[in-house]
């Protein structure tokens, strides 16, 4: 299973007024909100003079989006406080820390559907978590 | 196609002193180097300065870094008083059957890690080389 899907099965049932709208790089503006989106930015797998470690390090964003400014808030507040120094399994992944690191507000204004805009916050995530190493 | 020794690092490893150096990310050698004596006089060609090679060479010494796990062998190891046989094994190259190698005489002389809140916890070792080297190229 990919640590997106990991993130998923994790946040689904943690993140109250989210439920499982939880999308993976590309969210439809016009679905219900509040929901979470996923972007992977970098993945680095520890590697040494023999091979992986079978340590990855992943920094993911994780934008929180709503049509209030204050579901935003209160929502990305819930997601730091069930991410932020985690570890313990997502899904089947094993997660050995959690990291937040810059988070910036943002909104987002439809130029097709007049009156559509939208709130959001972007976060940084940094997951240190563990993969079977390839054997060759 | 002819084999050629020129290569990335990757598989490069260490044996030395019961797998110490496990995990490495990185092998530096100082370098080997001898003494020199300055032999300039008053009358030097040119003005250019002389020298002549002395006669004791210093086989250097070899900075490992590597992904900490761990550290109870370090203390044994540190106080050993004799040396141990330090073989540095280089990749085979394509189309090759051997890296080559260097080995020397070698004791620990520093080991110093580091565990940072977000990174890999990671280790500093520097082997003194001690006596004459044995160079073994790749075929």
């Amino acid at each position: 299973m990919a640590i997106e899907e990991g993130l998923y099965a994790y946040l689904k049932t943690r993140v109250g007024p989210v439920g499982d709208r939880i999308y993976f790089s590309l969210a439809d503006i016009k679905a219900t909100h509040p929901a979470i989106v996923i972007e992977m930015r970098d993945r680095n797998p520890v590697m040494h003079m023999g091979g992986a470690v079978g340590l990855t390090q992943a920094v993911m964003v994780l934008s929180v989006w709503a049509d209030k400014k204050s579901t935003v808030k209160t929502v990305a507040e819930l997601l730091r406080l069930v991410m932020v120094g985690y570890k313990g399994n997502m899904g089947s992944e094993h997660i050995r820390c959690c990291f937040f690191g810059e988070d910036s507000d943002v909104t987002y204004e439809s130029p097709d559907v007049e009156g559509l805009r939208m709130f959001g916050v972007q976060m940084d995530a940094t997951l240190w978590y563990t993969e079977t190493r390839p054997s060759f | 196609m002819a084999a050629t020794a020129v290569d990335v690092g990757f598989g490069t490893s260490i044996t030395f002193q019961s797998g110490l150096l496990a995990k490495i990310t990185s092998v530096s050698h100082s370098g080997f180097s001898r003494n020199m004596h300055d032999s300039s006089h008053m009358s030097s060609t040119n003005g250019y300065r002389t020298f002549v090679p002395g006669d004791l060479k210093d086989p250097g010494e070899v900075t490992v870094e590597l992904l900490f796990d761990k550290n109870a062998a370090v203390k044994t190891v540190l106080e050993a008083t004799a040396s141990a046989t330090c073989t540095i094994g280089y990749p085979t190259p394509q189309g090759g059957s051997t890296g080559g190698s260097t080995a020397c005489s070698a004791f620990l002389q520093s080991f110093e890690f580091t565990a940072p809140m977000d990174g890999m916890m990671t280790a500093t070792a520097v082997v003194k080389f001690t006596g004459e080297p044995t160079l073994t190229d790749g075929s």
